[in-house]
C-alpha cells in the first residue's frame, strides 16, 4: 500500500460514482460494493451448504441406505461443514463488517480498499476450488471438517486441492481481519472513541484479532498434512515418530477460537438490534466489551475439551474441564445483559427483533448443552454423538444464522432504500423458528440414546426422531427461500415503501449509519461526523 | 491528515503481518512444544526415543510393579511380532531385560520401525529404557526372524498409585519411505 | 398471528406427545450397568436440572418482559443501563453453581481414570471397519464384524427393510464376552486410522490411536448384551462397525473360554475342496470382507479402491495375489491375520473366477496354511513348552549339536552367527575371557543377565541352556573342551526367584 496508490484511491472516491456495468463488481474497492458481494456470496453458499444438509437429512430420513453411498455421505458432512463455516457464516459477517463498520465509526471507507477487493476474490477462488473437489477422482474430502489424520490422508486426488483451498480461505480471512483492525484503529471519526463504538464494531475488532492469531496456525496444520502426504515428513505419522493426536491439538487450538469467530460478531449484532427495538440503551455496555474479550481469551486455553476421550492424563482432563466451565460466566453475563436490556423497555417485534429474541433463547439452550459437555466425565458419553451435533447447531443455526437474518432485515432498508415485506418476514421467522427446533431438538434425544454422529445409517430405534428431524430440516431448508425472495423483492423495491433515514424509531440515537440517507450515497462520511450517538452505551 | 493515516495503516499492516507470520511459526513450534509437554505430563504415553544411561538405583523392595508387554502391527506390516514375556513382576529400581520376537514374512528386505507407547501416560517417564530395538529402524532380511532385547528399569520415584504399567510396541513398515530416502 | 401461535403450540404438544410415547428408549441418557455409568448419569441429571432451573428463571424473566413491556401495551421505556450490584450478583451466583458442579465431576473423573488393580485385560484394536479383541490373560483372539444380516440390508438399494433385521447395525458375528463383577481393563490401539470404542451402558468411550495405547476399565454389574458403535469418523464404513459386549456370570464365562480355546485349537478344516465349492463359498467371504471397499460387483471405487474385475493382480500369478491378500499393502489389510486358510483359499479362488474374471485356477486351503505366519493361528499362539528331561546326562557332542540351533535363535542376533559380536555394542564370544574362563561365571551371567544381556535363565529350558552354554565354549572359534549338564542348570534355575506369568 504505497502512498501513491492511496492517493489514486482518494481521487477516485471524490470524483466518480460506481463504474458502469458488471466490471464494477470485479474491480470495485468501495466498501459498500464489497460488502454486498460478500453478503450475496454468503447467501449463495448458504444455499449450497444447505443443499448438502438436505442430502444428509434425506439419507437419514429412514434407516437403510436409500440415496447415496457411505463415502459420498461422508463427503457431504465434510463439505457441508466447510462450506457453511468458510463459505457462508464467516463471509456473511465479513460482508456486514464491510458494509457497516465504516458507516458505524464515521469512516469514508475501509482502510485498505484494494486488499479488500483481493480478499473477496480469494475467498471465491478458495470456495470454488473446494467445491471442485466434489468432481475429482476419489471424491471430495470425507474425513470431517476437522480433517483428522491419518484418515484425511486417505483422501484421493482431492487432498492437495482441498488443502490449497484452505490456504486461500485462510489468507482471505487474514487480509479481511487486518483490514478491519486497520479500519477500526485508524479510520474512526475523532469523536468516536473506543468505548463509544457500537458493540458490533467491538466484537468484530476482537474477532479480527482471533482470526489473525488462529488462521496461520490452521494453515500450518494443513501444510503439515500436505508434507506428510507428499514430502515424507512425519508430523502426524507414528511410523516416523510423529503423533496423530498432535494434529488434534493444533487443530483445536485453531478450532475452538474459530467457532467463536462465528459467534462473537453474532453477539455484536444482537447487542446492536435489541436496544433499538426495546427503545432503551444496552444494559452493561462495558461489561459486554469485557465479557467478549474474556470469552476470546478463554477460547485459547480450552481447546482440548474437544479431545476428552483421546486419552489425556487426568490432570489435563480436569484442567480443560475447569477452564471450559469458566466460559459459562462471561457468556451468562451477556445473556443476562440482553434480558436486562429488554426489561422495562417499550418493545416492538419487527422481524429483526423476533430473530434476535429467538437467538437469545436458542443460543442459551446451545450454551446449556455446552456447559453439560464441559463436564469431562459426562462428555465421555456425549462426545461424538448427535448430542454434540444438536449443541453446535443450536449455537450456529438459530444463533449465528438467525442473527445474520436479523441483520439482513435490520439493515436491508438502509442498504436498498426500501422497506422489506414485513408480513412475509414474520412468516419466514415463525416457520424458521419452529422448524429449526423440530430439526435440531430431537437430535439431543438421539445423541443421549446413543446415536453416533457422522453415520449414514442407524439402528431402527433411532428412526422416529430422525424422521422428525429430517421433516424439520426440509421445512427449514425450503422456508429459507422466503428470505431469498424477500431480499430480491426489497432490492427491486417491491413493497413500494420508501425507507426513512432512521428506518427504525429513534435508531439515529443508536448508530451513525441511521444518520445517513437510505440508501446511503456511494461515498459516505468523506468528512467525519462531528458528534456520535451514545444511546447504545 | 490523510498522509498520516496512510502511514499509520502501513505501520499497522506491517505489524499485523509479522503477527501472522509469528503465529504461522507458532503452529510449527507447537510440534516440539508438544513433545516437551508430553515428556512433562506423559500426555499420550509418548516416551523418549533415546536410551538412558544405566545408573544404579536403590531397589525398592517394599512394592511390586507389574510390567506388561504388548505388541501390535500397523495394518500393512507383514510381520510376526510378539513379546516373549507377557508380564513381569518387578521391584522399582531393578534392571530387567525382556525379549521381543519379530519376523519378516516377505521375500524382500524390510525396514520397520517400532513405536513405543506406555500406559498410563504419567508413568511413562518412570519407565526408562537402556536398550531397545525401538531406538532405530530395524532392517530385516527376507524371512528373517530376530529376537530383540529391551532392557529397562522402573524409577523408584514412580508414584505409589501405579501398580501396572503397559509397554506396547507397534511395528510400522517403513520400507517404502526408507527406499525413497 | 394468532393462528400461527396456535399452530406452534399444537406442534410442540405433538412433539411432546410423540416424546412420551417413545420415552422408554430414546429421550435421555441411559443409566447403564456399571457404577461409573450410574455416576455419570447422576452427574448428567444434576447438570440438566441446573440448566433447566437457570433456563426457567432467565427465560421466565425474558418472556414476562416480552409480554408486559411492549409498546403496544403502552409501556414506556425506562432508561437505566447499568447496575453494578446486579452485575456482581449474576457473576458470583453462576461461579458458585459451577464450583458446585465441578466437585462431583472431579470425583467421577478420578474414578474413571483409575485403571489399576484390574482382574483381567483385553486388548482392543480398531480396524477399518472391524474390531479385534485379544484376551491378554488366556490368549483368546478374534475379529468382530458387522453381522451378515445387517450387512446385506445396509447395502444401497438392498430392498431389505431394516426393521425386519434383528438389532440392525448393532449386531456382530463374534461378540466380546466378559465376566460380570470383575474389573476389566481395556487397552486400546488401532491398526490404521483413529477409531473410538463406545458402549453407552458402560458409561464411556475411548479413542483407539494407531501407534499408541489408551486404557479404560469397566466392571459390569449384571449379565446382559450391551451394544455400541464406533464413534470416531474412520472412513467409509464408520457407521458399520458395531460393538457387542456379552456380560456373563463367571461360571458361564469360564465355560465360554474353555469352548473357545478348544475350537481354536482344532484349527480350520484344511481338507481339499472342489473348484466349484471354493468359488461358491468364496462369494460369502467376499461379501463380508472385501465388498465394502472393492464393492459387491468388484468394480472398486475409482481413485480410492482398485477394481477386482479385470485387475492385473487377480489375473496375474496366483502366488502374487495370495501374497498380497495375506500380507496386505497400503490400505489393503493383511487378511492372513483375520481369515483362516479355508476362507482365504475360497475368497482368492472366487475373485479369480467371478466378478467378471475367469482365470480358471484355484488355490487349496492347505497351500495357504503353509504360507500363514505360524504365530497367527488363533489362540494356538503360545508354543507348547517342549517337555525336556533335564535329568538325562548328555555327551559334549550332543550338547554342542543341540546348542547350535539354540544359539542361532537366541544369541546370534546380538553376538552374530559367527560369534564376532558388534564392536562397541555387543561383545564378541570368540576368545572372550568370560567364555574361556570359569564355566560357572559364564552360566551365572547367562542365567541372570547383566546390562544389555538378558537373563536367559527365565526363557530357556535347562537342556537348551546347557546346550548353548557348552556350544559357545566349544565352537565359534573357542575350544575350552568342558561342558555343563542340564541337571546342573535345572538346580540353578529352581533357585531363581519365580517369575509371575499367567501362562
Amino acid at each position: 500500500m504505497s502512498a501513491v496508490v492511496a492517493e489514486h484511491e482518494h481521487d477516485d472516491h471524490h470524483d466518480h460514482g460506481p463504474q458502469k456495468g458488471l466490471l464494477r463488481w470485479v474491480i470495485t474497492t468501495n466498501h459498500k460494493d464489497i460488502g454486498t458481494l460478500y453478503l450475496m456470496f454468503a447467501l449463495a453458499m448458504f444455499f449450497v451448504g444447505g443443499a448438502m444438509a438436505m442430502v444428509i437429512r434425506a439419507e437419514l430420513f429412514e434407516p437403510g441406505m436409500q440415496f447415496v453411498n457411505p463415502q459420498f455421505f461422508n463427503s457431504m458432512t465434510t463439505m457441508h461443514a466447510l462450506v457453511m463455516v468458510f463459505g457462508a457464516v464467516m463471509p456473511a459477517f465479513v460482508g456486514l463488517a464491510n458494509w457497516m463498520i465504516p458507516m458505524m465509526i464515521g469512516a469514508p471507507d475501509m482502510a485498505l480498499p484494494r486488499m479488500n477487493n483481493m480478499s473477496f476474490w480469494m475467498l471465491v477462488a478458495g470456495v470454488l476450488l473446494l467445491a471442485s473437489t466434489l468432481f475429482m477422482e476419489g471424491g471430495a474430502p470425507a474425513a470431517g471438517w476437522t480433517l483428522y489424520p491419518p484418515l484425511v490422508l486417505q483422501t484421493g486426488t482431492a487432498l492437495p486441492f482441498a488443502i490449497f483451498s484452505v490456504h486461500l480461505l485462510g489468507i482471505s480471512s487474514i487480509m479481511g481481519a487486518i483490514n478491519i483492525i486497520a479500519t477500526i484503529f485508524n479510520m474512526r471519526a475523532p469523536a468516536m472513541t473506543l468505548m463509544k463504538m457500537p458493540l458490533f464494531v467491538w466484537t468484530w475488532l476482537i474477532t479480527a484479532f482471533l482470526l489473525i492469531a488462529i488462521m496461520p496456525v490452521f494453515a500450518g496444520a494443513v501444510t503439515m498434512l500436505l508434507t506428510d502426504r507428499f514430502f515424507d515428513t512425519s508430523f502426524f505419522d507414528a511410523a516416523g515418530g510423529g503423533d496423530p493426536v498432535l494434529y488434534q491439538h493444533i487443530f483445536w487450538f485453531f478450532g475452538h477460537p474459530e467457532v467463536y469467530v462465528m459467534i462473537l460478531p453474532t453477539f455484536g449484532v444482537a447487542s446492536t438490534i435489541i436496544p433499538v427495538f426495546a427503545r432503551k440503551p444496552l444494559f452493561g455496555y462495558s461489561s459486554m466489551v469485557y465479557a467478549t474479550a474474556s470469552i476470546a481469551f478463554l477460547s485459547f486455553i480450552v481447546w482440548a475439551h474437544h479431545m476428552f476421550t483421546v486419552g489425556m492424563p487426568v490432570a489435563g482432563e480436569l484442567y480443560f474441564m475447569y477452564a471450559t466451565m469458566l466460559i459459562a460466566i462471561p457468556t451468562g453475563v451477556k445473556v443476562f445483559n440482553w434480558t436486562a436490556t429488554m426489561w422495562k423497555g417499550s418493545m416492538t417485534f419487527e422481524t429483526p427483533m423476533l430473530f434476535s429474541i429467538a437467538f437469545v433463547v436458542l443460543f442459551t439452550m446451545g450454551g446449556f448443552t455446552g456447559l453439560m459437555m464441559s463436564i469431562a466425565p459426562s462428555d465421555f458419553q456425549y462426545h461424538d454423538t448427535y448430542f454434540i451435533v444438536a449443541h453446535f447447531h443450536y449455537t450456529l443455526v438459530p444463533a449465528s444464522v438467525f442473527i445474520l437474518m436479523a441483520a439482513g432485515y435490520y439493515w436491508l432498508p438502509k442498504w436498498t432504500g426500501y422497506m422489506y415485506n414485513e408480513r412475509i418476514g414474520r412468516l419466514h421467522f415463525w416457520i424458521s423458528v419452529v422448524s429449526v427446533n423440530v430439526l435440531f431438538f430431537p437430535q439431543h434425544f438421539l445423541g443421549l440414546a446413543g446415536m453416533p454422529r457422522r453415520i449414514p445409517d442407524y439402528a431402527v430405534q433411532f428412526a422416529d426422531w430422525n424422521m422428525i428431524s429430517s421433516i424439520g430440516g426440509f421445512i427449514f431448508g425450503i422456508s429459507q427461500l422466503l428470505f431469498l425472495w424477500i431480499v430480491i423483492d426489497t432490492i427491486k423495491g417491491g413493497t413500494g415503501i420508501k425507507a426513512t433515514d432512521e428506518v427504525w424509531e429513534d435508531a439515529h440515537k443508536h448508530g451513525l449509519e441511521w444518520t445517513l440517507p437510505s440508501p446511503p450515497p456511494y461515498h459516505t462520511f468523506t468528512t467525519p461526523p462531528a458528534t456520535v450517538p451514545t444511546e447504545h452505551i | 491528515m490523510k498522509e498520516n493515516i496512510t502511514q499509520k495503516n502501513t505501520k499497522l499492516v506491517v505489524t499485523l503481518v509479522f503477527v501472522v507470520l509469528g503465529m504461522f511459526g507458532f503452529g510449527y513450534a507447537l510440534v516440539p512444544l508438544y513433545d516437551v509437554l508430553c515428556d512433562i505430563t506423559g500426555l499420550n504415553g509418548k516416551v523418549e526415543g533415546a536410551a538412558v544411561k544405566e545408573i544404579s538405583y536403590e531397589v525398592d523392595k517394599s512394592r511390586e510393579i507389574t510390567v506388561e508387554f504388548m505388541s501390535a502391527l500397523n495394518e500393512s506390516t507383514p510381520m510376526v511380532f510378539r513379546p516373549e514375556t507377557k508380564k513381569l513382576k518387578i521391584h522399582p529400581g531393578e534392571y530387567h531385560t525382556v525379549n521381543f520376537y519379530a519376523e519378516n514374512k516377505t521375500d524382500k528386505v524390510m525396514v520397520a520401525r517400532a513405536i513405543p507407547s506406555i500406559s498410563p501416560g504419567p508413568a511413562a517417564e518412570y519407565l526408562q529404557k537402556i536398550e531397545c530395538f525401538c531406538f532405530s529402524e530395524q532392517t530385516f532380511k527376507a524371512h528373517e526372524g530376530k529376537t530383540m532385547p529391551v532392557r529397562f528399569v522402573v524409577n523408584p520415584e514412580l508414584p505409589e498409585k501405579y501398580k501396572t504399567i503397559t509397554l506396547a510396541y507397534t511395528f510400522f513398515d517403513n520400507t517404502e519411505s526408507s527406499v525413497k530416502k | 398471528m394468532k393462528t400461527i401461535k396456535q399452530l406452534l403450540a399444537g406442534l410442540i404438544l405433538m412433539a411432546f406427545g410423540l416424546g412420551t410415547a417413545q420415552a422408554a428408549y430414546t429421550l435421555n441418557l441411559m443409566k447403564g450397568v456399571t457404577e461409573i455409568s450410574n455416576d455419570i448419569y447422576d452427574l448428567h441429571m444434576l447438570i440438566l436440572w441446573i440448566c433447566v432451573f437457570i433456563g426457567v428463571v432467565v427465560f421466565g424473566t425474558m418472556f414476562y418482559s416480552i409480554y408486559h413491556h411492549r409498546k403496544s401495551k403502552g409501556h414506556k421505556a425506562e432508561q437505566f443501563h447499568e447496575n453494578t450490584t446486579v452485575e456482581i450478583i449474576w457473576t458470583i451466583i453462576p461461579t458458585l453453581i459451577l464450583i458446585g458442579m465441578a466437585i462431583p465431576a472431579t470425583k467421577a473423573m478420578l474414578e474413571l481414570d483409575d485403571v489399576q488393580n484390574a482382574d483381567m485385560s483385553i486388548k482392543v484394536t480398531g480396524w477399518q471397519w472391524k474390531w479385534e479383541y485379544e484376551y491378554l490373560d488366556n490368549g483368546i483372539h478374534f475379529f468382530s464384524n458387522l453381522d451378515e444380516a445387517s450387512n446385506k440390508a445396509r447395502q444401497v438399494g438392498s430392498d431389505i427393510d431394516p426393521r425386519t433385521v434383528p438389532n440392525y447395525l448393532l449386531n456382530v458375528d463374534n461378540p466380546l464376552v466378559i465376566p460380570t463383577k470383575k474389573k476389566i481393563r481395556f487397552v486400546f490401539t488401532a491398526a490404521d486410522v483413529i477409531h473410538s470404542w463406545w458402549v453407552p451402558e458402560l458409561g464411556w468411550k475411548k479413542d483407539t490411536i494407531p501407534g499408541f495405547i489408551n486404557e479404560a476399565w469397566t466392571s459390569v454389574d449384571k449379565p446382559g448384551v450391551y451394544r455400541g458403535q464406533c464413534t470416531e469418523l474412520c472412513g467409509k464404513d464408520h457407521g458399520f462397525m458395531p460393538i457387542v459386549v456379552v456380560a456373563m456370570e463367571q461360571a458361564d464365562y469360564d465355560a465360554w473360554v474353555k469352548k473357545t480355546q478348544e475350537e481354536a485349537a482344532k484349527g480350520p478344516d484344511l481338507s481339499e475342496q472342489s473348484h466349484d465349492e471354493l468359488v461358491s463359498k468364496g462369494a460369502a467371504v467376499y461379501a463380508k470382507n472385501c465388498a465394502s471397499c472393492h464393492m459387491a460387483g468388484g468394480e472398486g471405487v475409482p481413485g480410492t479402491f482398485p477394481a477386482i474385475t479385470g485387475s492385473a493382480v487377480v489375473k496375474g500369478d496366483i502366488k502374487d495375489q495370495t501374497n498380497l491378500v495375506l500380507n496386505g499393502k497400503g490400505m489393503m489389510p493383511a487378511f492372513g491375520k483375520m481369515l483362516n486358510a479355508a476362507e482365504l483359499a475360497q475368497v482368492i479362488t472366487y475373485t479369480r473366477n467371478a466378478l467378471g474374471n475367469s482365470v480358471g485356477d484355484e488355490i487349496q486351503p492347505k497351500a495357504i496354511q503353509e504360507l500363514l505366519p505360524a504365530g497367527s493361528a488363533p489362540a494356538a499362539k503360545e508354543k507348547p513348552q517342549e517337555k525336556v528331561d533335564a535329568s538325562k546326562k548328555m555327551s559334549l557332542d550332543d550338547l554342542v549339536a543341540r546348542g547350535e540351533s539354540v544359539y542361532a535363535q537366541n544369541c546370534a542376533s546380538c553376538h552374530m552367527a559367527d560369534g564376532a559380536g558388534l564392536p562397541g555394542t555387543f561383545p564378541a564370544l570368540k576368545g572372550s575371557p568370560m567364555v574361556t574362563g570359569d564355566i560357572n561365571a559364564q552360566v551365572d551371567l547367562m542365567m541372570n543377565g547383566k546390562g544389555m544381556m538378558p537373563a536367559f535363565g527365565k526363557t530357556l529350558n535347562a537342556v537348551d541352556f546347557a546346550a548353548v552354554a557348552t556350544y559357545i565354549r566349544n565352537k565359534l572359534g573357542n575350544s575350552v573342551g568342558d561342558s555343563i549338564q542340564p541337571s546342573a542348570i535345572q538346580s540353578l534355575q529352581s533357585a531363581m526367584p519365580a517369575e509371575d506369568d499367567d501362562e
